[in-house]
């Protein structure tokens, strides 16, 4: 059913530095075949694709297609017929979303473009995808998720022979992502090459024909279809060792009933992207808010965070009510509340300074004398915010640029964690982050909250949502539908997906 | 997806989606009622509002701002700055910066006034050769030595003025009539000068907006990396913004040289802020990826009338400077305030 190999890797190697992010691999991608990379972050799955894509030049080894070595240039890439969905969004904000789909090969005649074959060829693509995006819209204004889908939509129309998906689903909501998997199935049927890495490895399991396994820069093993579980994948991308670590217990017991730490009466914001939504918090409560992609889950995060202008409602912190709703960042900071945002790179971190000022980044004050930063307590304040996250203290010098997703993570938990708010907003937390850190994050999460700070979390995924939350707001077109207790995580995704769906009413 | 509840919006966003299947909207974007949309509609097109104003106010102050003849001698005398703010439109919104544009002027007026003797068409061709060479020069120390463009046309500037000194110390005199009439002639009651930048405006509008080239160039300013991993010819795309910036200077230049009859390296020297103030008033940004042929005229007209207007009221040329400088500011501030509306 796959045919001959169309992408071979032949030993490649690359360096960076000292570390060595992919040590002699070698594999194949057929055309119609839909291979699977996966492995924890930094085992090297992203940097092969990059490889493949020409985004990154190899230090040994080659990339050959159909018997032709690749030249490493993005551009030489795409001239053989290989389209790459990045896993960081290379979108142009200013430019509408039908100019992004065409980014790499606007249409025109004689060079003058041709709108009208866009405008066409667009609008079946996203029939096809079954997303109705405007295409006049400035991509800039579009949700992460809708820019993922651009991507995707990017790459698909360029007629590509193969086709690379770099976390194609992380930032999706689950119709997109079911969407994103029937369109992945179509371009095999055309006898498309597909490589994609994911961390989601039911995904991996239901759509992959190959599945090749990273650790540590090498491939470890392949696999076939129907020739593996999800545990022999764990098995061979972390080592038989970590597999076996037991699952946490659940059951945390019932906080006693106290004046919750924060009240949210009547939220709204003015173009009714949310409204009338009310809630209260309880110190070491952990609230999740689950809904598809549009429901306001994330408005209502940022709304909290001060990050949405046009917000109202009553907002009381401990007892004590806000004069108004907090309308800057600052603003909410000051009233307690912190935003650990959904895109680590862009909103969160400084990616050319050092781990230890991303850590110390919201009080720097604290490491200054009379505004004088000493550089010796700012790493020792540093590296005892963020050893608790399991960061390795010897890397605070590292420049957060080089850091794996994970350990960006952690450094955002530990900027946090010091600055100790009353509630901490969590978007997306473990976004972009291989399994094994993944359930890191969310114990961390825990711990801030067994310390006594309340946590919202947000998240796509709703297993996770289920795995961390004392309480679940379940959110629909803008409002809050229903308000769960998990306390006892006994509830599972076939509780929530209903409502949120808005096939089961709740009185 | 949500579906937006408020009938207005509705009827909004169903015009805007004129010719697409039906059910389409404005994805995710903000919904807004008919005030906001109007309101958002009048930031983005600030600049023309701001216009009308300013002519209006002109013409009560002096009756004579609208008559023909003025409105022909602020094209005429601007022609030249015009085009030289043509090419920093290119630049900019690729996302780079040419501050050696001042320099090309004065060196294309020289050689044009040195060429003159020998023919209209050698003067052009003159200009040209020298926009280009100076043009591929900014293009090649950007692109292949690597030089962040803003460093390298300030050096560039200077280099550009010595050798325009070199090519001549003192002023060159133009005595061909056929190429002093370019300055003065009127074709159809329009100054030839006005014409030729007139033909240009709308070539390069075409180019920038309409092309693929065109296209490449928003995609660059917008997002460098994203064009890298496009596959797109990123170096090739942000040298040739330099050879048109190049090209425009030195044609400018020639246009200077046929209007005062002479050539002088150091013509172009207060060109350089002054077109940039006029593409930035216009609103194109300074940042890359955003801004429009169109809104490089409306400041072009918007400084150039502000400067007519003084004159004819006779104020002193200091009152003049304090009021351009504010509108550059409050140009620059009122655009950061949309800017902050929309995101």
């Amino acid at each position: 059913m796959t045919g001959a190999a169309l992408i071979e890797c032949a030993r490649l190697t690359k360096d960076y530095g000292v570390l060595r992010a992919l040590d002699g691999v070698s594999l194949d991608i057929r055309s119609g075949e839909i291979h699977a990379l996966v492995g924890e972050n930094g085992a090297g799955k992203s940097t092969c694709l990059g490889l493949i894509g020409g985004r990154i030049a190899p230090t040994g080894g080659s990339v050959t297609i159909d018997g032709k070595v690749l030249k490493a240039s993005p551009r030489a890439s795409r001239e053989a017929g290989v389209a790459s969905v990045h896993q960081e969004l290379t979108i142009v904000p200013h430019l509408s979303a039908q100019a992004n789909v065409f980014l790499a090969r606007p249409e025109g005649r004689l060079g003058v473009l041709s709108e009208a074959r866009m405008r066409a060829q667009y609008v079946a693509l996203c029939e096809r995808f079954g997303v109705p995006a405007h295409p006049d819209v400035p991509a800039g204004r579009l949700s992460v998720a809708g820019q993922q889908i651009l991507e995707v939509l990017r790459a698909v129309g360029s007629g590509a022979r193969a086709v690379l998906f770099d976390e194609p689903t992380s930032a999706l909501g689950p119709s997109e992502r079911a969407a994103l998997i029937s369109l992945i199935r179509d371009l095999k049927a055309q006898r498309v090459a597909i490589a994609f890495v994911s961390h989601n490895l039911d995904e991996v399991t239901e759509l992959a024909d190959r599945v090749t396994v990273f650790r540590d820069g090498r491939v470890t093993r392949q696999f076939e279809r129907g020739s593996f579980t999800k545990q022999d994948l764990i098995v061979a991308m972390v080592g038989d060792e970590l597999a076996a670590r037991p699952k946490e217990s659940a059951a945390k017991p019932v906080p006693a009933a106290e004046e919750p730490v924060l009240q949210v009466r009547g939220l709204g914001i003015r173009n009714r992207a949310l409204h009338d939504v009310s809630f209260d918090l309880r110190r070491g409560e952990i609230l999740g808010i689950a809904g598809l992609v549009g429901s306001g889950r994330t408005s209502l995060l940022s709304a909290l965070a001060g990050a949405q202008l046009y917000a109202r409602g009553q907002l009381t912190v401990d007892g004590r009510r806000a004069r108004h709703w907090p309308r800057t960042p600052a603003e909410a900071r000051r009233l307690g509340l912190s935003l650990l945002p959904e895109d680590r790179k862009r909103q969160g971190l400084v990616l050319t300074r050092s781990a230890g000022e991303n850590v110390m980044l919201a009080n720097l004050r604290d490491a200054a004398t009379a505004g004088v930063i000493s550089t010796a307590r700012l790493r020792a304040l540093a590296a005892r915010a963020s050893t608790p996250f399991g960061f390795d203290s010897a890397r605070l010098t590292t420049i957060a640029r080089n850091l794996s997703g994970g350990n960006q993570q952690k450094l955002m938990l530990a900027r946090w964690a010091s600055a100790r708010p009353k509630v901490l907003l969590v978007d997306e937390p473990t976004r972009g982050i291989d399994v094994g850190a993944k359930a890191d994050i969310l114990q961390y999460l825990e711990q801030l909250a067994r310390d006594g700070m309340s946590v919202i979390v947000v998240s796509s995924e709703i297993e996770e949502v289920l795995a961390i939350s004392d309480r679940i707001l379940v959110m629909a077109k803008g409002a809050k539908v229903a308000e769960l207790d998990n306390r006892s995580r006994d509830m599972t995704v076939n509780d929530i997906l209903p409502i949120a769906f808005g096939v089961t009413q709740v009185q | 997806m949500q579906v937006s509840a408020n009938p207005q919006e509705r009827e909004l966003v169903d015009t805007a989606s004129a010719g697409l299947p039906s059910g389409w909207r404005r994805w995710r974007r903000r919904e807004s009622g008919p005030a906001q949309f109007l309101l958002e509609l009048a930031l983005q097109y600030s600049v023309i509002i701001a216009l009308v104003v300013l002519m209006v106010v002109a013409q009560i102050l002096y009756p004579g701002f609208l008559s023909v003849t003025n409105i022909w001698n602020i094209l005429s005398q601007n022609a030249e700055l015009a085009l030289v703010a043509l090419g920093v439109s290119y630049c900019l919104i690729a996302g780079v910066f040419d501050l050696s544009v001042g320099s090309i002027v004065g060196l294309g007026s020289l050689v044009a006034a040195q060429e003159a003797a020998h023919g209209v068409a050698v003067a052009f061709l003159a200009a040209i050769v020298a926009g280009l060479a100076a043009g591929l020069i900014n293009a090649f120390v950007v692109t292949k030595l690597n030089v962040n463009a803003f460093i390298a046309t300030l050096g560039t500037q200077t280099v550009f003025l010595g050798i325009a000194t070199i090519f001549s110390t003192t002023t060159i005199f133009a005595t061909n009539p056929a190429f002093l009439d370019i300055g003065t002639e009127k074709a159809l009651g329009i100054p030839a000068i006005v014409v030729i930048v007139g033909v240009v405006f709308a070539i390069a509008a075409f180019v920038l907006h309409k092309t693929v080239y065109g296209r490449i160039l928003f995609i660059l300013g917008g997002n460098a990396e994203a064009a890298r991993l496009a596959g797109l010819r990123v170096k090739a795309a942000r040298g040739s913004v330099f050879v048109v910036s190049g090209l425009c200077a030195a044609v400018a230049g020639l246009l200077l040289a046929t209007v005062v009859g002479n050539g002088q390296a150091t013509y172009g020297a207060e060109y350089t802020l002054d077109a940039y103030a006029m593409v930035v008033v216009g609103g194109t940004s300074l940042f890359g990826g955003e801004g429009a042929i169109w809104r490089t005229v409306a400041g072009v007209l918007i400084i150039a009338m502000t400067q007519n207007l003084f004159e004819s009221l006779a104020l002193p040329g200091s009152a003049q400077d304090l009021v351009i400088g504010g509108v550059l500011i409050l140009a620059v501030a009122l655009d950061a305030f949309a800017r902050g509306r929309r995101t």
